[in-house]
């Protein structure tokens, strides 16, 4: 694991909204009301029953699509939060170990 | 299996909705392509949580560039189904609308049922009845089969799709590119042409041909126009453009036949000896002047011109070529004739002559329902050299092989026989690739009157029938020639073969039979027609036999000039007993 990184906070914050706005458009896909006037147009057939197969397949991969998008938007603000918190608290860290340099240095 | 039942339900227009939904679900996706790309790493994020962050974002890429691709096979699938359907409802309301018209009942697990109730019938016209019954209960049985079959293509092609949806068969590298995903999804999906039934009956052709989509008919001509060109129960417009598509591949097939039977020719010492080959490349060459004699034909005049020629048959799978060509529109006139010719008949030789005098006859007709006020209707005629006519041979030991043994001579039945059951599918397959029958006349000279008495032994759809210098029906009773109309008779003086009865009884002495003129007459209109004499004048312009086959032709008997013009030959064929019909 690498020990060193590089963050633009405000990037990450963007990036989640982002994957969160494309689970937005995904959620009101409704596959199986879309296929189902199909299977009921060509009653007797295999594919009939194969449409609504189809059908819920998709509505399970776009409900695990959308959860991937919203898992991801929250990762990255979960991550985005860390790196605040950790860079304020190096910052904290930094300072208060600067601050402490200077003084011995200041009162040298 | 879907039931004959299930397809009247089945609707095209749903399923095309079906996909449409597909495609916008799948654009929805496919417009994620932007925000895919934005949820990548951002530029300068580097360390352990953007290597996590990267790898979540690349799964979530593949998982859309598949379900895409799905999305897009799926909705293609649709959208083909969708059109093939098409096809399918206009072959299931055009089925429907031929049950209703001819009054039979089709049932739900596709049966068909006479329900027409008792009906009165002329004791002379009852087989004919039975026969034309027979013939129209054939056809929707054929057509439903069709239908059941190509039903069978969609929802086999359809559920192929689906059942590779739902076995992640779709799955693509696309690296988040969604459009290329959903081209790959569509490119992974295509149609079959389902080809028509081997060795099926012009009712199959036609139920096979009204199930296909537009696009699809498109594709058959373009494709495998060797599927139709001579196909009996499609439309002929579509095997006019199919064979005309087909002859330059026929002529480079027979260029390179040539040239190879040349070159062994010439290697070989002793020629065509010992070897079948000079044989070969003579029927070759006829073949090829044979393409030329059709194009010239063709040339004279194109649809939409209302003589415009169409070919409706290319044939060189026998030793002659066959072909049938006709000078105006079969599918769509209201009067079609149907000319078989007879000994020594090709397409090479015969073909151009022929169709000049059945364009002449074909102009008569025209006139003659003009001068009567029935200028409105419409006249196809058809030359057809679809069998291999016996062909005269030189020298006495030919002759006299051909009189003992062979079958390839005017001596023997068998040409007829065999030419008799390829035109009695030419025959119906003008009424199953209609939407309405024709008045359908049969016009047969010499052996092909033969050839087309023992046809019209069958059930055909032939209305009329003209014979002209017959030397025979193949039967000596008249109730075997199955027509709903009349049966006619020319024969002109001094006309040998019309007199031989060779197979059967000189049909001069039949019953049942309407005899119309060969010799001059004067009509009452004042017009003066010639007598024709001999056996090969029959079709002279401006002759009363012309005229009588023509009136024939337009539906108009009243017009006929009857009479026999029975010579010294009649009354020396005489059979005894003369109890025939």
């Amino acid at each position: 694991m690498s020990s060193e990184y590089a963050v633009r906070i405000a990037a990450l914050r963007t990036t989640a909204s982002t994957a969160e706005s494309a689970a937005d458009q995904i959620h009101p896909l409704r596959p199986v009301d879309g296929l189902r006037p199909a299977g009921a147009a060509i009653p007797g057939s295999r594919s009939a029953a194969l449409l609504a197969s189809v059908g819920s397949r998709w509505a399970e991969r776009l409900t695990s699509l959308e959860a991937d998008f919203r898992r991801h938007a929250n990762a990255l603000k979960v991550a985005a939060t860390q790196y605040e918190v950790n860079d304020a608290e190096a910052a904290a860290a930094f300072d208060a170990s600067y601050a402490g340099s200077l003084s011995s240095w200041a009162y040298r | 299996m879907p039931t004959y039942g299930d397809l009247r339900q089945w609707e095209s227009a749903p399923v095309e909705g079906s996909a449409g939904a597909a495609r916008g679900m799948t654009n929805v996706l496919v417009s994620l392509a932007d925000e895919l790309f934005a949820i990548t790493v951002p530029r300068d994020w580097r360390g352990s949580a953007a290597a996590s962050s990267r790898t979540s974002s690349e799964q979530i890429s593949d998982h859309l560039d598949d379900l895409v691709a799905e999305m897009a096979a799926v909705r293609r699938g649709l959208h083909l189904a969708a059109d093939a359907l098409v096809g399918l409802e206009r072959g299931v309301a055009e089925v429907e609308s031929l049950a209703h018209r001819w009054q039979f009942r089709l049932g739900d697990d596709g049966s068909v049922t006479d329900v027409s109730g008792p009906v009165y019938l002329d004791p002379d016209k009852a087989d004919e009845y039975r026969a034309e019954r027979q013939r129209q209960c054939d056809e929707l049985v054929d057509r439903i089969e069709q239908l059941m079959r190509r039903a069978d293509a969609i929802d086999h092609e359809l559920g192929e799709v689906l059942s590779a949806a739902l076995s992640s068969s779709y799955t693509v590298s696309a690296d988040g590119d969604l459009g290329e995903a959903a081209a790959a999804g569509e490119l992974a999906v295509g149609t079959t042409l389902l080809p028509p039934v081997q060795g099926g009956r012009p009712g199959d052709a036609a139920g096979w041909w009204d199930a296909l989509s537009d696009a699809d008919r498109a594709r058959v001509i373009a494709e495998h126009p060797d599927w139709i060109g001579n196909l009996d129960g499609i439309p002929f417009a579509a095997r006019h453009e199919a064979n005309v598509s087909l002859i330059a591949h026929t002529r480079q097939q027979l260029v390179a036949e040539q040239s190879r039977l040349e070159a062994d020719l010439a290697d070989n010492w002793f020629g065509g000896t010992f070897t079948t080959d000079d044989a070969a490349l003579e029927m070759v060459r006829d073949k090829l002047a044979s393409l030329d004699a059709v194009e010239r034909t063709l040339a004279q005049s194109r649809p939409p011109a209302p003589d415009g020629r169409m070919l409706l048959m290319l044939d060189m799978s026998h030793d002659r070529a066959m072909s049938a060509i006709s000078v105006g529109d079969p599918d769509r006139a209201d009067h079609v004739s149907v000319f078989t010719p007879g000994l020594g008949s090709t397409v090479h030789g015969s073909m151009e002559g022929y169709d000049g005098e059945v364009a002449g006859v074909r102009r008569s007709a025209v006139n003659e329902l003009q001068r009567i006020g029935r200028g409105s209707e419409t006249v196809a005629s058809i030359t057809w050299v679809g069998y291999q006519a016996p062909q005269n041979r030189d020298g006495f030991w030919e002759k006299l092989y051909d009189f003992g043994q062979s079958e390839d001579t005017v001596f023997d039945a068998t040409s007829a026989q065999r030419g008799a059951i390829r035109l009695v599918s030419f025959y119906n397959g003008i009424d199953a690739s209609r939407v309405t029958d024709p008045h359908l006349t049969g016009l047969g000279h010499s052996y092909g009157s033969t050839t087309q008495a023992f046809a019209l032994q069958q059930s055909t759809g032939v209305d009329d029938a003209v014979f002209f210098g017959s030397p025979g029906f193949g039967t000596s009773n008249s109730d075997d020639i199955h027509v709903s109309g009349g049966r006619y008779l020319i024969e002109a003086k001094w006309d040998p073969i019309a007199d031989v009865g060779h197979f059967g009884v000189d049909p001069s002495h039949l019953n049942k039979i309407t005899h119309i003129s060969s010799g001059e007459t004067t009509l009452p209109d004042g017009r003066y027609l010639e007598e024709v004499t001999g056996h090969s004048a029959y079709l002279k312009s401006g002759s009363t036999s012309q005229y009588n086959i023509a009136v024939v032709v337009a539906g108009a008997p009243e017009m006929l000039v009857t009479g026999d013009n029975s010579g010294f030959g009649d009354i020396i064929s005489w059979p005894l007993p003369v109890a025939h019909n």
